[in-house]
C-alpha cells in the first residue's frame, strides 16, 4: 500500500479526525519549524522536512494521546526527522554531526523544553526592546542568504556592513536572554 | 571539565567557541573543519549541547517569527508572491493557516486534507531520465496550487488548466498557482501558450515574465540572474525588486532575450541555445500517454540492441523544418500519403527494442502540436525517409528488420495530431525492432 493510499483510507475514514489533525497542526506548525531550524540550522531544508514530517504526523496520529501537548509530540518526531538528516546529510552537507553528538542534542532538547519555552518569551522581550530599523533588517534579511546581497544594495549599504549587522543583533539577542535569565553578563 | 557524561561547568572558551560554531552555522558559513570541531564539543559535553541549542533557538525564532512577536510579522518566505500576503492582518490568521498548510504540506497530502482543491496543471509528458523528487510522480499526476515540483533531472512537460505547455528541464524547481501562473524557483523552462491562456506568467526572483500569446524560455537559478528569450509572439518581461515590485519593463519580441540582474537592471542577452535545446530534445510533442518516453539523449545507433528499451517506447525528436524538394510517398496500399513539397515538416521516430528481454507490450498514445502529415511505419518507408528527416549523429538500418508486422498498431486518430500504439513483443528476435517514424507539419 502506497502512502497516498493510506492517507486516502484514512480521509474516507475519519474526516473529524482530519478536522482535528489539521486543528493541531495549525497550532503547532510554528514550533515544528522552529525544533527544525533549531537542528539543521537552514531555513530551506527545515521547510523541506516540514512537509515530511506532516506526512508521518498524519500517519501516525492514531497513536498520539489525546492528553498529551501536541506540540511536543509533534516536535518531538520533527527533532527525530532532522536528527536523521543530519546523519544521512553528512556526505554533502557542511553541518557533519556525529551521532553521539546529535544524540547529545537530543536528550538535551528533550530535557530543557520548558527552559526553551522561558527562553522564547525572554527573546521575545528582547526584541522588542530593538529599534524599529533593526526590526526591519531582521524582516526583510534574517535566514534569507540570497537576500541580503538585493536589500542592502537598495538601502545603499554594503552587504559585508548588513551580514555584520545581522550577526551582532543575533548575538546581541543571545546575551539579552541569558542576561534576563541570569545566566551571563551582557556582553553587547 | 569536560567529559562525555556531560559537566555543568565548561570552560569557557569552549563556550565561547560553541557559540561562535552556532554562529557560523546560521551564516551558512562552516567549514568542514570547523564542523569537526562543533561535533567534537557537542559530542563530549551536554552542557555545550544546551549552550549550542539556545544560539539556534534564537535563529530558528527570529527566521519562523510568531506574528505575536513585536515587529516580526512577516511570515512569508517564499519568492515575489508574498507581496500578495504581505502585513496579513491579524483577523484572517485562521484562513492564513489553512492556506500555510497547503504551501507547507503540498500536493497529494494536502488535497486529502483540505478536500482537495482543483489541479492548476497536469504532467504531460516524461523524459525516460526523469526524475522527480516525489514517491508517485509520473504521467497524469495532478500538480495542485502551490505544490513545489522539485525535478532532479530530465524533463518533464506539463498542462496548465488554462492550455499553456511548459516544458521544465532539470534540475529545476517549480510550482503552479491557480491563477494562469507558474514560479520558476531554479531551472530552465520552455513555455507554449495558446490564444485561451494568453496572460500565462512565470514568476522568478528577478523576474515577472506576462505572456502576450507566445513561445518563450526562462532560465533562473537561484540568487543569479534570470534570462528570457522569445521564440515567437510577445511577452512584457518586468525586472522586480527584492520585494517583488516590478521597476521597469521590456517588451521582448520573436528572436529579442533580456537578462534581468539581482539590481533590477535589464540587459541584452543570448537565449538561442535554450530554445534549440527544448527543441531538438523535445520537439512539439504536447503530450505521451501509457508506455511511452522521452528519450533522455539523441540515440546514437537504433539498429537491434542499439538502443534497448524494456516496457515503453522511446520517442526521439528528430530533424525539423524539413522541406522536400518534392513529393515523397509514404506507406502503403490504404495508409499512403504523399509528403507534399515545400511545406515545412518535423519528424519523430518511434523505437521499441526489447532485444530478447521479456518485456511487457507497449501501448499508449503520443499527442503532437502539430498535425500529423503521414506515418512510416513499413520498413521501405522507414528506410526512404532516413535521410532527409533522420538525425546525422545516429545509426539507422543497416540489417535490422524495423517497421511494423501484423498484430502491432500505429494509426493516427481522427482529429490529427495523436498517434495511437498498440505493439507486440517479437521473441526471440536480435535482429528486428519495431519503428513508426511520424512526420508533422510544423504547428502555426
Amino acid at each position: 500500500m502506497t502512502r497516498g493510499q493510506f492517507l486516502t483510507d484514512r480521509h474516507e475514514r475519519a474526516p473529524r479526525e482530519q478536522a482535528r489533525f489539521i486543528e493541531l497542526f495549525a497550532g503547532a506548525r510554528l514550533a515544528i519549524r522552529r525544533t527544525l531550524l533549531t537542528y539543521l540550522g537552514h531555513a530551506e531544508d527545515a521547510d523541506d522536512l516540514l512537509q515530511e514530517t506532516g506526512v508521518v504526523l498524519w500517519e501516525r496520529f492514531e497513536e498520539f494521546e489525546q492528553s498529551r501537548s501536541f506540540a511536543s509530540w509533534a516536535c518531538g518526531i520533527a527533532a527525530n526527522k532532522a536528527r536523521m538528516l543530519l546523519r544521512d546529510r553528512r556526505r554533502h552537507r557542511t553541518l557533519q554531526l556525529s551521532e553521539r553528538a546529535v544524540a547529545n542534542l537530543a536528550k538535551v532538547h528533550a530535557a530543557a523544553s520548558e527552559l526553551h519555552e522561558l527562553r522564547l518569551e525572554k527573546l521575545e522581550e528582547c526584541l522588542g526592546s530593538l529599534p524599529d530599523r533593526d526590526r526591519g533588517l531582521l524582516r526583510a534579511c534574517h535566514g534569507r542568504h540570497g537576500q541580503i546581497a538585493d536589500w542592502a544594495r537598495a538601502q545603499g549599504r554594503p552587504e559585508g556592513t548588513v551580514r555584520s549587522r545581522l550577526t551582532r543583533l543575533r548575538r546581541k539577542l543571545y546575551d539579552c536572554v541569558n542576561r534576563k535569565l541570569g545566566l551571563t553578563e551582557d556582553r553587547s | 571539565m569536560n567529559g562525555s557524561s556531560g559537566s555543568l561547568a565548561p570552560r569557557p572558551e569552549d563556550v565561547r567557541r560553541v557559540e561562535s560554531l552556532a554562529e557560523a552555522v546560521c551564516e551558512g558559513r562552516l567549514s568542514a573543519d570547523a564542523a569537526a570541531d562543533l561535533d567534537r564539543l557537542l559530542a563530549g559535553d551536554l552542557t555545550l549541547c544546551q549552550v549550542y541549542l539556545n544560539y539556534m533557538q534564537v535563529f530558528a525564532a527570529l527566521t519562523a517569527p510568531d506574528e505575536s512577536v513585536a515587529g516580526l510579522s512577516e511570515t512569508d518566505r517564499g519568492l515575489p508572491l508574498r507581496r500578495a500576503t504581505r502585513r496579513l492582518p491579524r483577523v484572517v490568521a485562521f484562513a492564513a493557516a489553512a492556506c500555510g498548510l497547503v504551501a507547507i504540506f503540498g500536493g497529494s497530502f494536502a488535497a486529502i486534507l483540505l478536500r482537495k482543491p482543483p489541479a492548476v496543471a497536469t504532467v504531460q509528458a516524461l523524459s525516460e531520465d526523469a526524475e522527480v523528487r516525489s514517491s508517485d510522480f509520473g504521467i497524469g499526476t495532478l500538480v495542485r496550487p502551490d505544490e513545489r515540483v522539485r525535478i532532479e533531472a530530465g524533463v518533464v512537460t506539463f498542462r496548465g488548466e488554462a492550455g499553456t505547455t511548459v516544458d521544465v528541464r532539470g534540475p529545476a524547481t517549480v510550482s503552479w498557482s491557480g491563477d494562469n501562473r507558474l514560479k520558476l524557483i531554479t531551472g530552465r523552462l520552455r513555455a507554449v501558450v495558446p490564444p485561451p491562456a494568453v496572460g500565462f506568467t512565470v514568476l522568478t526572483e528577478r523576474a515577472e515574465v506576462v505572456d502576450l500569446g507566445t513561445e518563450f524560455v526562462v532560465e533562473h537559478r537561484l540568487e543569479e540572474d534570470t534570462r528570457v528569450g522569445v521564440r515567437s509572439g510577445r511577452v512584457d518581461a518586468y525586472a522586480l525588486d527584492t520585494s517583488g515590485y516590478r521597476l521597469r519593463v521590456a517588451s521582448l519580441v520573436a528572436g529579442q532575450s533580456a537578462v534581468f540582474d539581482r539590481a533590477a537592471e535589464i540587459y541584452d542577452a543570448e537565449t538561442a541555445e535554450l530554445g534549440d535545446w527544448f527543441d531538438r530534445r523535445v520537439g512539439r510533442l504536447r503530450s505521451l500517454s501509457g508506455a511511452a518516453r522521452l528519450a533522455a539523449e539523441t540515440p546514437e545507433d537504433v539498429t537491434a540492441g542499439g538502443t534497448v528499451t524494456r516496457s515503453h517506447v522511446l520517442v526521439i525528436p528528430e530533424r525539423r523544418g524539413v522541406v522536400l524538394d518534392r513529393p515523397l510517398v509514404v506507406g502503403a496500399g490504404d495508409r499512403a500519403r504523399t509528403l507534399p513539397a515545400g511545406t515545412p515538416l518535423r519528424s519523430y521516430l518511434v523505437h521499441f527494442d526489447p532485444h530478447l528481454v521479456n518485456a511487457r507490450a507497449p501501448k499508449g498514445t503520443l499527442r503532437f502540436a502539430g498535425p500529423i502529415a503521414a506515418v512510416a511505419a513499413d520498413a521501405s518507408s522507414l528506410d526512404a525517409t532516413d535521410e532527409p528527416f533522420g538525425l546525422s549523429e545516429t545509426a539507422y538500418g543497416g540489417s535490422t528488420e524495423r517497421g511494423l508486422e501484423d498484430g502491432d498498431d500505429a494509426t493516427a486518430t481522427a482529429d490529427g495530431r495523436v498517434l495511437k500504439f498498440n505493439l507486440e513483443i517479437d521473441l526471440g528476435s536480435h535482429v528486428r525492432v519495431d519503428q513508426v517514424r511520424v512526420l508533422t507539419f510544423e504547428e502555426t
